[in-house]
């Protein structure tokens, strides 16, 4: 497992650093967004994320060159129209990201840091954090879980070099 | 000595529960606490769980109902008492004297806990709390020095709890105006200083620049830490030089004097940080309760590890984590 996810990390940073930034559109972001609405069916219908109705949330990974657009209409969360301002971004690196994905830092440790920026409406960019925050974890098979600390603590490595 | 630590969601507590919280404090998602940002805090359904948790570990669940009531909405507070009361909690963290009353009344075997946005410093204003609302626990003021707590600590009948670690406020804890100066919301009042919707981070040509409710209130350079975008820390021109004029971002950290606190009597130490995920939580109950069981066992031989003060400085506001108020010379 140690062995698997330092190369699938290492090899698959490199190429992504390269060939990412050059694609007009992150490939991932259909697919990206129906395993939001999978993941998060119980929240969205507990209308836990209403506050992104028609609101554009813009995640940038800075290294990478990935940016997903994502609104909420109905149930469901939709890519963003294109062209359209985000009323919200947030941005950081690959492997602070998975860091906080993985549970291994903060947040607000790497805003003060300067490592996560906010812009926009603050308010929605707080609202997104607290609630994956509150997101119960144990829904996450245990060897998923388990594969992202690796590949998020393989990556702060790479990235710090 | 009680370990008391923060949880503003469900995994934030198991995280704290994991790593050695004795007592646990929430609270509810709306403006009857102190941290009401969207997304935090716990409904109805999730305080069940929360206390579930709890219980199945042995520890303590407190609630925090810190605010201050407002004439018109009285009724939302009492609300608040009457389900931490329904909940069985371990205690409530009160702050206005009126929901005191209404707690004692009704609830008379619900513990009640002084906030520290109550504000009592004095040995004759906790005995007044006691005589008046049996209240079983005060925290204590950031305010205080070292001595003071000590000399509190001798004169008290009630437990007292003082804080560990986290952001700190300017130090007028309970009295603060600066927040509702500018964006017509206060902690007391509302639940929150400087309201993430009043909030604006932007890139500037000389740096990040924050405002709050469009005044500017800071700007920071390319390579300098950021702080929570509260007036108090903002830096402004005194005098003709750009400062921070009220207070640094700082944390507070009164780690090293765990052996004089627990030698004085002190009951509980607090840390703070219900906004905070739970990254943090675990990762500062970890290196609190690492310290606490070596002030158990080593009393006055006592020392800061490496390890504990630089993840507490990892993780803190502002660069530094200072010893705060409690070392104050002007005190
Ligand atoms: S403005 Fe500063 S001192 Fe006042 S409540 Fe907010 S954080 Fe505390």
């Amino acid at each position: 497992m140690l062995a698997v996810s330092k190369s699938i990390s290492r090899i698959g940073y490199r190429f992504g650093c390269k060939i990412l930034p050059l694609l007009p559109k992150w490939p991932g972001e259909v697919a990206f967004i129906k395993l939001l609405n999978t993941q998060l069916s119980e929240e969205l219908e507990d209308g836990l994320f209403d506050f992104l109705d028609e609101q554009i949330l813009e995640v940038t990974v800075t290294d990478l060159g990935i940016r997903l657009r994502v609104s909420k209409r109905g149930d469901q969360f939709v890519r963003a129209p294109a062209g359209v301002p985000a009323d919200s971004t947030i941005s950081a690196n690959s492997a602070d990201f998975l860091a906080i994905a993985s549970g291994r830092e903060d947040p607000d440790t790497l805003f003060f840091q300067r490592r996560l920026s906010l812009g926009g409406q603050t308010e929605i960019g707080l609202t997104v954090k607290n609630r994956l925050d509150a997101l119960d974890r144990s829904r996450i098979p245990q060897w998923a879980q388990r594969g992202l600390e690796l590949i998020a603590a393989e990556l702060a490595a790479v990235v710090a070099n | 000595m009680e370990l008391v630590c923060p949880a503003g969601s469900l995994p934030a507590l198991e995280a704290a529960v994991d790593n050695g919280a004795d007592a646990v404090y929430i609270g509810f998602n709306d403006e009857t606490n102190a941290r009401n940002f969207g997304g935090l805090n716990f409904n109805d359904k999730n305080a069940l769980r929360a206390l579930e948790r709890i219980r199945n570990r042995g520890r303590k669940l407190f609630v925090a109902i810190n605010t201050y009531a407002k004439p018109d909405s009285f009724a939302r507070w009492q609300a608040a008492v009457d389900r931490a009361a329904g909940l069985n909690a371990d205690a409530v963290i009160l702050a206005d004297i009126g929901l005191m009353g209404y707690a004692r009344e009704r609830h008379p075997e619900l513990a009640l806990h002084l906030s520290v946005q109550a504000s009592a410093t004095s040995a004759p204003a906790l005995e007044f709390y006691r005589q008046q609302f049996g209240i079983r626990r005060a925290v204590l003021p950031r305010v205080l020095s070292l001595k003071q707590v000590q000399q509190l600590a001798a004169a008290s009948k009630v437990e007292l709890e003082v804080f560990g670690f986290g952001s700190l406020c300017i130090m007028a804890e309970g009295r603060c105006h600066l927040s509702s100066y500018v964006t017509g919301e206060s902690p007391n009042q509302n639940g929150v200083c400087s309201p993430a919707k009043t909030v604006e981070w932007r890139n500037a040509a000389g740096g990040l620049e924050t405002r709050l409710n469009g005044v500017l209130i800071d700007r920071f350079a390319e390579n300098e830490n950021a702080g929570y975008p509260t007036l108090c820390k903002g830096r402004f021109i005194v005098d003709g030089k750009r400062q921070h004029a009220l207070e640094e971002p700082t944390s507070l950290n009164s780690m090293a004097l765990l052996p004089e606190l627990k030698a004085a009597g002190i009951q509980a130490i607090k840390l703070e940080g219900r906004q905070r995920s739970p990254a943090y939580v675990a990762q500062i109950v970890r290196t609190w309760r690492e310290a606490i069981d070596e002030v158990l066992q080593r009393g006055a031989d006592f020392s800061v590890k490496d390890s504990w003060r630089d993840t507490l400085s990892k993780n803190s506001e502002g660069k530094q984590t200072t010893l705060g108020a409690y070392d104050r010379p002007w005190q």
